[in-house]
């Protein structure tokens, strides 16, 4: 509950329902917005993530790898198989035994699967 | 604690300045925003500095203005245009801040504490704020700042709105140097019947209600009377928090009459328009409603006449059905049978609607379906598409009404 002698803004505020509409949907937005907005990565943190791969390529372990487009967030879990610098791909088998190709450039963060 | 940095951005001649950013031919000439005076909407809402240099002020009817100024421009409200703009600029200003919150169309809050390092110091910010707002909407905004809301409010409303620049600033130093010589009336939240009360008991500027006692003026107006006292003295607590869910306390709907409506059945058609409509924003906010509040205004300007009361329901809801029963009472309770030009409802006691189906008879479950299914009718082929036999009657508004935003065209 508002009380006026707190928030003596809130209670006086003058919106019009549609504008209030409107602006949800806004606020909405810009919260989608955020949740896609892709993280910079930097120098190290990237070679970071390549030895990373090269790890769990050698030694067989499986990765908990994020990756972003324009449009959505995914988290996969799978074994890395190969890596292909030629076409920016990495191939990998999900827990649930499915092969897929990743592309390295969407890849926003990379992990060792704890889970495993 | 660390001072905090407040601004609130006000739009000046909101509706006609964006009027002329929409039609550069207005430029420069007296444009005046105005209703249909057929309809009896003939209020300026909003009047351009250049309007305002012949004395035409906001609330003035069209006539009156016409009479001060004959060369005028006269233009219809477009809502949803003023709507889009004051969300561009909430956006321009989110580029300062996250924590940017919309008090009305054309007034903004911004909370820029700490962003001195990021931004530089808070008035060349405001001036690169003021400047971008030209830019890309080409209207003119100007900037309070305070370290509270209040203060920010007081900035804008009492000096940066006179000032060359736009901007002003007060601070808990140069507050009651600067607002306390202010006449009462000046004071953020003090209306005509609370100056005539202030005047009575001879507080006639800011600094004469900083001086009295706060007991007293808790005592006298209750909290009303407090936050008055704390306005005074510049002290304010709100906080600019976008990210809170905001409880809204009510949802109302008010309507001028297009003409004085005599005849019962005729008011009584327009209320069952009415409590539709507020019905339905409620259950569109997931609630149900547990008070009516029936407002209705005489039409004789001279002998103010009419009534506001409110009742309970006998059960919270957002059924129309469930709420018209009530406002029906109310009207016939406290209805004079002489004529009306305005009328208003609005629904308060908000909580949110869980489903208790076995609270409820077969009855009950059918008609919740039936309102749900006219729900989804309307919000997809509009408010016209299912509406009740009795608004084909004279005097229905639903027709004038749909499509319209705040009573305005869209």
């Amino acid at each position: 509950m508002i009380r006026k002698i707190d928030q003596q803004f809130s209670c006086s505020k003058m919106m019009l329902p549609e504008h209030r509409t409107n602006l949800e949907r806004h606020c909405e937005e810009l919260i989608r917005e955020e949740e896609l907005r892709r993280p910079q990565l930097d120098e190290q943190r990237r070679e970071e993530m390549q030895r990373l791969l090269e790890q769990a390529l050698q030694t067989g372990q499986s990765l908990k790898i994020d990756t972003m487009d324009s449009y959505s967030r995914c988290c996969y879990r799978g074994l890395p198989l190969r890596c292909d610098p030629a076409t920016g791909q990495i191939t990998i088998r999900t827990d649930r035994g499915k092969t897929l190709k990743l592309k390295a450039s969407e890849i926003v963060h990379l992990e060792f699967d704890q889970q495993e | 604690m660390d001072k905090k940095t407040i601004l609130l951005a006000d739009m000046e001649s909101f509706y006609a300045s964006v009027e002329t950013s929409l039609n550069p031919a207005l430029r420069g000439k007296p444009v005046a925003v105005c209703g249909d005076p057929a309809l009896r909407h003939g209020i300026i809402l909003a009047a351009s500095r250049e309007a305002k240099a012949f004395g035409i002020k906001t609330g003035q009817p069209a006539w009156e203005a016409k009479r001060m100024c004959p060369w005028v421009h006269f233009v219809h409200p477009r809502m949803q245009a003023y709507i889009d703009y004051s969300l561009k600029i909430t956006s321009i200003l989110e580029k300062y801040s996250d924590r940017v919150l919309p008090y009305s169309i054309d007034e903004q809050f911004l909370d820029l504490t700490g962003s001195e390092k990021l931004l530089g110091p808070p008035r060349e910010a405001a001036a690169a704020m003021i400047a971008e707002i030209m830019v890309q909407t080409g209207i003119r905004c100007r900037i309070g700042m305070g370290e509270n809301p209040l203060q920010a409010k007081m900035a804008c409303d009492r000096f940066a709105k006179k000032n060359k620049n736009g901007f002003f600033s007060l601070n808990s130093e140069t507050y009651s140097g600067l607002v306390w010589p202010l006449p009462i009336e000046d004071l953020f939240g003090v209306g005509h019947r609370m100056r005539r009360n202030f005047h009575r008991i001879g507080v006639r500027t800011i600094g004469h209600l900083a001086g009295l006692p706060r007991e007293m003026m808790r005592r006298r107006w209750g909290v009303s009377g407090e936050v008055l006292w704390l306005n005074a003295r510049g002290i304010d607590y709100s906080t600019i928090n976008p990210g809170a869910a905001e409880e809204q306390k009510g949802v109302g709907h008010t309507a001028t009459l297009p003409r004085d409506y005599r005849r019962r059945e005729e008011i009584e058609l327009v209320l069952l328009e009415m409590t539709e409509e507020v019905c339905y924003r409620v259950r569109k906010q997931g609630k149900i409603a547990s008070t009516v509040h029936l407002y209705c205004r005489g039409a004789d300007f001279d002998f103010p006449t009419g009534f506001s009361r409110q009742k309970k329901l006998p059960r919270p809801a957002a059924a129309a059905l469930a709420v018209y029963p009530t406002v029906q009472q109310l009207f016939r309770e406290h209805w004079d049978a002489r004529p009306l030009r305005a009328v208003g409802i609005s629904l308060t006691g908000l909580s949110v609607f869980h489903q208790l189906s076995f609270a409820f008879s077969d009855r009950a479950r059918r008609e919740e379906a039936l309102t749900g299914a006219a729900d989804v009718v309307r919000e997809r082929f509009g408010k016209t598409s299912l509406f009740r036999a009795s608004s084909l009657a004279p005097g229905s508004q639903l027709f004038q009404r749909a499509g319209k935003i705040g009573g305005h065209d869209a």
